[in-house]
């Protein structure tokens, strides 16, 4: 035992005890600056408050209501570059083929029991951040990427075998994510086609009423706030983020037998 | 001798911070790819901690999946498929 392991065990045990106190105190107390400057006041004033129509959100969570409303542009412009690095995956990989019975088994009854019990835990707990992403911390991306976790315990622990057995594949995923992509769009543009058929002011990204406009999004169902547009943005981001990601895992784990074709039909394009 | 209760977050981040530092030298220097992976691991939950005191719960939710599950579990893979063992 030299000092190198000492150091390790010292430390990680302080670790420990740090992760306790911060848990025992609920965060030990805010580390925030007492005095805001003018951008967050306003953000934090106006994400939610009825009396300021025409700047308000109807949000109760206010990282949200910036993420998806005050600066949603750059929010979709994210959600396309995370597009793109999985259609990246897929150019390097294409010409791969699915098999089945190529007798993977997985890890032990035990392990797979207790995953079986799990994974259900771990979607819904995802799919909860990710549809009161409006009301508390959390929102889309962090719901998604909660619930991959699920996916990416079945890969490890059961084997792509399975999935393939429960109905899941790459070209279900990749339609999953197109369909969200597309509704993403659809959700931002359609407040502009309703107010070109009805002939009033509207714009592309619109949530709540403005001062030249009084279409609005849903703010609230059946007594819920709903913050409009930004419940629906969270939903569809679940979506793509949970099968985005699912895609890149089971692309990168596919057997060596499902890859042979790469290399001919890289030959091929070239 | 007492401390300011004010201080401890302070405290706590300073020594998550620095940890993360020392992990990410013995990730660097460690031979074993299983025990590098674990290590990664460790210096995950540190940088959630951080997360947290700094008031992010927002980065905190999507850093603890990413970093705790879905990382080392590729990384896992990864070294299945090759070998466990730098030369």
């Amino acid at each position: 035992m030299n000092r190198k392991d000492v150091i390790l065990a010292l430390s990680l045990a302080l670790l420990v005890l740090a992760l306790s106190l911060t848990i025992t105190f609920e965060g030990l107390g805010p580390i925030t600056p007492t005095d805001l400057r003018s951008i967050g006041a306003s953000f934090i004033l106006n994400s939610y408050n009825p009396w300021s129509i025409g700047l308000t959100s109807f949000s109760l969570n206010a990282v949200t209501a910036i993420v998806w409303d005050y600066r949603g542009l750059d929010t979709i412009y994210e959600t396309t570059v995370l597009f793109a690095s999985i259609v990246a995956i897929l150019v390097v990989l294409r010409g791969y083929i699915e098999l089945r019975g190529l007798g993977a088994k997985g890890l032990s009854d035990i392990a797979k029991c207790a995953t079986k019990i799990i994974i259900p835990l771990i979607v819904v707990y995802g799919l909860a951040t990710a549809i009161h992403g409006h009301l508390t911390p959390g929102g889309g991306f962090q719901g998604g990427a909660i619930a991959v976790v699920a996916a990416t315990l079945a890969t490890a622990v059961f084997s792509i075998e399975y999935l393939y057995e429960w109905g899941l594949n790459t070209s279900k995923l990749m339609l999953l994510r197109l369909s969200g992509l597309l509704a993403i769009v659809l959700t931002s543009l359609s407040i502009v086609i309703i107010g070109v058929l009805s002939g009033s002011n509207a714009y592309i990204l619109q949530n709540m009423a403005k001062n030249d406009s009084i279409l609005s999004m849903p703010r609230t169902l059946l007594d819920t706030p709903l913050a409009g547009s930004i419940f629906l943005y969270n939903l569809f981001e679940f979506l793509i983020v949970f099968s985005g990601l699912t895609f890149a895992i089971m692309v990168l784990i596919l057997r060596e037998d499902e890859l042979k074709n790469i290399n001919e039909v890289a030959e091929a394009y070239e | 001798m007492s401390i300011d209760i004010s201080l401890i977050p302070y405290i706590v981040i300073i020594y998550s911070s620095l940890l993360s530092v020392f992990i990410t030298y013995l990730v660097v220097k460690e031979r074993d790819l299983l025990l590098a992976t674990v290590l990664t691991l460790t210096q995950g939950i540190s940088y959630s901690l951080l997360y947290l005191l700094l008031m992010a719960p927002d980065l905190v939710l999507t850093y603890i999946p990413v970093s705790v599950g879905v990382v080392p579990l590729l990384l896992f893979l990864l070294v299945k498929k090759t070998e466990r063992f730098e030369r």
